[in-house]
C-alpha cells in the first residue's frame, strides 16, 4: 500500500521535474549558449592569432587544421576574426538593449502616470516611430549622424526604444489605478518619487524580458547596417562587415569567409531569443 | 462606417505628418553637408555655395521647412541632390518593382506561416509541433543577408535551380511595355509569355527568402492563437456535443484565431515594404529599398524623406486594411468602438 503510494509520489515528482525542465529548456539552452559565447569571446583571443594581421601569401585558404575556419582574401584568420567580433557585437548589442530599455521604460512610465498632454506627445511620437521597422529608423539615424560605432549604437537604440515605451506605459496605466499610489501620495511622496519609486519598479518586468529579445534584434540590426556599408567599417572585425567582405568570394565558390561569422551570429541571436522566450513563459505561469 | 473611415484617415494623416516633420528636422539638424557630397571632394567654395543656392540649402531652416511642406502637399518630395532628378518620379518608377517582390513574398509568407501554424497547433507538444517551434526559433535568429548569400551559393551557383541575382530580368531581355509596372503582368498584357516566365524566375528566389523570413511571426501567432481557441470553452463544448474534429478545428479553432492571424499578416506586410532594403541590394533589385540604400550613403536627404513618407503611407494603409478585415473576421468588433 504505502509502497504504491510512494511509487506514485515519486512518479509525479519526476513528472513535475520533467515539466519544469521542459518549460525551461529554452531558457537553459539559451543561457548555456550565451555563456559559451561569452567565454569564447573573453578568452578565445588569447589562444588565437591577431584578427587584423594580413598574410598576402595565404589568402582564401580553405579550412584546415591550422586555420579551422580558413582565411579571408587578405589572408586573415576567419576564426580569429569571428571570435574577436563576439566582444564587439555582444557588448554593443547588450549595451543598446539596456539603453533602449532604460530610456523607453522611463518615458513610458512618465507618460502613463502623468497622462494628459505629456502622454499625448510621447505616444504620438512613439506611434510615428513604430510605423517603421527599427532597422529602417536606425539606418536613417546612422546615415544622418555618420558611420561610427557610437552613432550605430545611438541609431539602433532609438530604433528599439518605441516598443519599451508601449510596454511600460501599458503597465503604468494599470498600476496608477491601484490603491497604494494614492496611499504613497498621502504619505507625502512627490511625483518623481511615485514614478521612480513605485510605478517604474512595478512596470519593469515586461520591459526586462523584452530587453533580451531586443539584444538579439540589435545584433541583427548592427550587422545589417555594416553589411550595407553604413555602420561599422572594415577592417574592424565585425560579423556584418565580414559577411559583406565575403560576399564576392562566395560567388567564386569560397564560402568560408562569409559562412562562419554568420553562423556565430546566428547562435548569438538564438541564445538571446531562447532566453527571452523562456523568461516570458516563466513569467506567464 | 463612412464616419469611421474619415476618422481613421484623419488620424493616419496626423501620424504621417508627424513622421514627415521628425524626418525633416532630423535630417537638417544633424551634421553632414549634402552640398559637399554633390559638389565633390575637389570642389571650390564657390561651387559649394552654388549647389547650396540651387537646392535651397542656404535658406533659413523655417523657410526650408515651409518649402518642404508646400512641396509635400503637392506630392513633390523634392530633388535628388545626387542625380538632380525628381524624387517623386524616381520613387514612383521604382515602386512597382518593390511591390511585386513584396506581394509575392507576402503570399509565400502567409502560405507557409498559416499552414505551419496549423500543423503545429493540431499536434501540440508532439513532434510536428516541436519541429515547427525549433524552426521558428532558428529562423527568427537568421540574419537575412546571410541566408540570402547561402541561398545564392547553394541554389544558384552549385545547383543552378534559380537564375543569377541580377535584377528583374535576365541579361539581354528588355522589359515589357509599362502598364502596371509589374513585369509579370505587363508581359502577359503585351502577349510576351517568355518575359513573364523570365520575370517570375528572377522573382522566385528573393521572394522565397522574404517569404521564409516573414513566415516566422505568422507561424508563431497562428500556432498560439489556434491552440488558445481550441482550448476555449466553446471548443470543448463542441467536442462535448460529439462534433467531428475537423469541423471543430475549422469552426472553433481557425475561425476564432483569424483576427490575430490577420494582425500578424499585417505586421509582415509592413515589414516587407521597408524590410527588403537588404534583399533588394543583394539581388540588384531596382526597387525603392535599393534606391534608399544608395541615397543614404551619400546624404541624399530628399530621397530619404520621400522614402520615409511612401513607406509611412504604405504602413498606415495596411493598418487600416487590417482593422477593416477585423470587423469582417469577427462581427462582434464594432468599428470606431461606438457601442462600448
Amino acid at each position: 500500500m504505502s509502497s504504491i503510494h510512494l511509487a506514485t509520489r515519486a512518479a509525479s515528482r519526476k513528472r513535475f521535474r520533467l515539466t519544469v525542465v521542459r518549460q525551461n529548456s529554452a531558457l537553459i539552452t539559451g543561457i548555456v549558449l550565451l555563456f559559451a559565447l561569452v567565454l569564447l569571446g573573453a578568452f578565445g583571443p588569447l589562444f588565437l592569432p591577431s584578427p587584423n594581421v594580413t598574410a598576402p601569401g595565404q589568402s582564401l585558404m580553405a579550412p584546415d587544421s591550422e586555420h579551422l575556419f580558413g582565411t579571408d582574401r587578405y589572408g586573415r584568420d576567419v576564426l580569429a576574426r569571428s571570435v574577436a567580433a563576439i566582444r564587439l557585437d555582444l557588448m554593443l548589442a547588450v549595451g543598446v538593449a539596456i539603453m533602449a530599455m532604460a530610456l523607453g521604460s522611463i518615458l513610458g512610465a512618465v507618460a502613463g502616470y502623468i497622462g494628459g498632454w505629456v502622454d499625448d506627445v510621447v505616444m504620438r511620437i512613439t506611434d510615428a516611430l513604430l510605423a517603421f521597422p527599427g532597422f529602417v529608423l536606425a539606418l536613417m539615424i546612422v546615415a544622418f549622424l555618420g558611420h561610427e560605432i557610437i552613432f550605430v549604437a545611438i541609431g539602433v537604440t532609438i530604433g528599439s526604444t518605441p516598443h519599451f515605451v508601449r510596454l511600460a506605459r501599458a503597465r503604468a496605466l494599470s498600476e496608477r489605478e491601484l490603491d497604494y499610489i494614492p496611499a504613497s501620495k498621502l504619505a507625502g511622496a512627490n511625483r518623481g518619487r511615485v514614478i521612480f519609486g513605485h510605478i517604474l519598479p512595478n512596470a519593469i518586468s515586461a520591459p526586462l524580458i523584452q530587453t533580451t529579445v531586443t539584444a538579439g534584434w540589435a545584433i541583427l540590426d548592427i550587422a545589417g547596417l555594416s553589411f550595407l556599408g553604413i555602420g561599422i567599417q572594415p577592417p574592424t572585425a565585425e560579423w556584418g562587415t565580414m559577411i559583406a567582405e565575403g560576399y564576392s568570394d562566395i560567388l567564386t565558390g569560397k564560402w568560408w569567409p562569409a559562412l562562419f561569422p554568420g553562423l556565430l551570429m546566428l547562435l548569438a541571436v538564438l541564445s538571446f531569443q531562447l532566453i527571452g522566450d523562456g523568461l516570458s513563459r516563466r513569467n506567464s505561469l | 462606417m463612412a464616419r469611421y473611415l474619415f476618422q481613421r484617415i484623419g488620424s493616419s494623416a496626423v501620424t504621417i505628418a508627424i513622421m514627415a516633420i521628425l524626418v525633416f528636422f532630423a535630417s537638417r539638424v544633424l551634421p553632414g553637408d549634402p552640398a559637399l557630397v554633390r559638389a565633390g571632394s575637389n570642389a571650390t567654395p564657390e561651387l559649394i555655395a552654388q549647389v547650396r543656392t540651387q537646392f535651397g540649402l542656404d535658406l533659413p531652416l523655417h523657410q526650408q521647412f515651409l518649402q518642404y511642406l508646400y512641396g509635400l502637399i503637392q506630392g513633390d518630395f523634392g530633388t535628388s541632390i545626387r542625380t538632380g532628378k525628381s524624387v517623386t518620379t524616381e520613387l514612383m518608377h521604382r515602386l512597382p518593382a518593390t511591390l511585386e517582390l513584396s506581394l509575392v513574398g507576402f503570399l509565400i509568407a502567409s502560405l507557409i506561416g498559416i499552414s505551419m501554424g496549423i500543423i503545429a497547433a493540431t499536434n501540440p507538444n508532439r513532434w510536428p509541433d516541436t519541429l515547427v517551434r525549433a524552426l521558428t526559433a532558428v529562423g527568427g535568429s537568421i540574419p537575412s543577408f546571410w541566408l540570402a548569400l547561402l541561398a545564392i551559393f547553394f541554389l544558384v551557383y552549385n545547383l543552378g535551380v534559380f537564375p543569377s541575382p541580377i535584377g528583374r530580368l535576365p541579361l539581354g531581355m528588355s522589359p515589357p511595355p509599362r502598364v502596371t509596372g509589374f513585369y509579370t503582368l505587363d508581359g502577359l498584357l503585351a502577349g510576351e509569355v517568355s518575359v513573364t516566365l523570365a520575370a517570375l524566375g528572377q522573382l522566385a528566389l528573393p521572394a522565397l527568402i522574404l517569404g521564409v523570413l516573414g513566415s516566422i511571426s505568422v507561424t508563431r501567432i497562428t500556432r498560439a492563437s489556434t491552440i488558445e481557441a481550441l482550448a476555449s470553452g466553446h471548443a470543448r463544448a463542441a467536442r462535448g456535443f460529439n462534433l467531428k474534429s475537423p469541423s471543430i478545428f475549422l469552426q472553433e479553432g481557425l475561425r476564432n484565431a483569424l483576427p490575430t492571424v490577420i494582425t500578424a499578416m499585417g505586421l509582415v506586410a509592413g515589414y516587407l515594404i521597408a524590410g527588403n532594403i537588404i534583399i533588394e541590394k543583394i539581388f540588384s533589385w531596382p526597387g525603392i529599398g535599393q534606391y534608399l540604400a544608395t541615397a543614404i550613403s551619400q546624404s541624399d536627404l530628399d530621397v530619404v524623406q520621400g522614402f520615409v513618407i511612401i513607406v509611412g503611407i504604405g504602413y498606415v494603409t495596411i493598418n487600416l486594411i487590417v482593422d477593416l478585415l477585423y470587423s469582417v473576421a469577427d462581427p462582434r468588433i464594432e468599428l470606431g468602438g461606438s457601442k462600448s
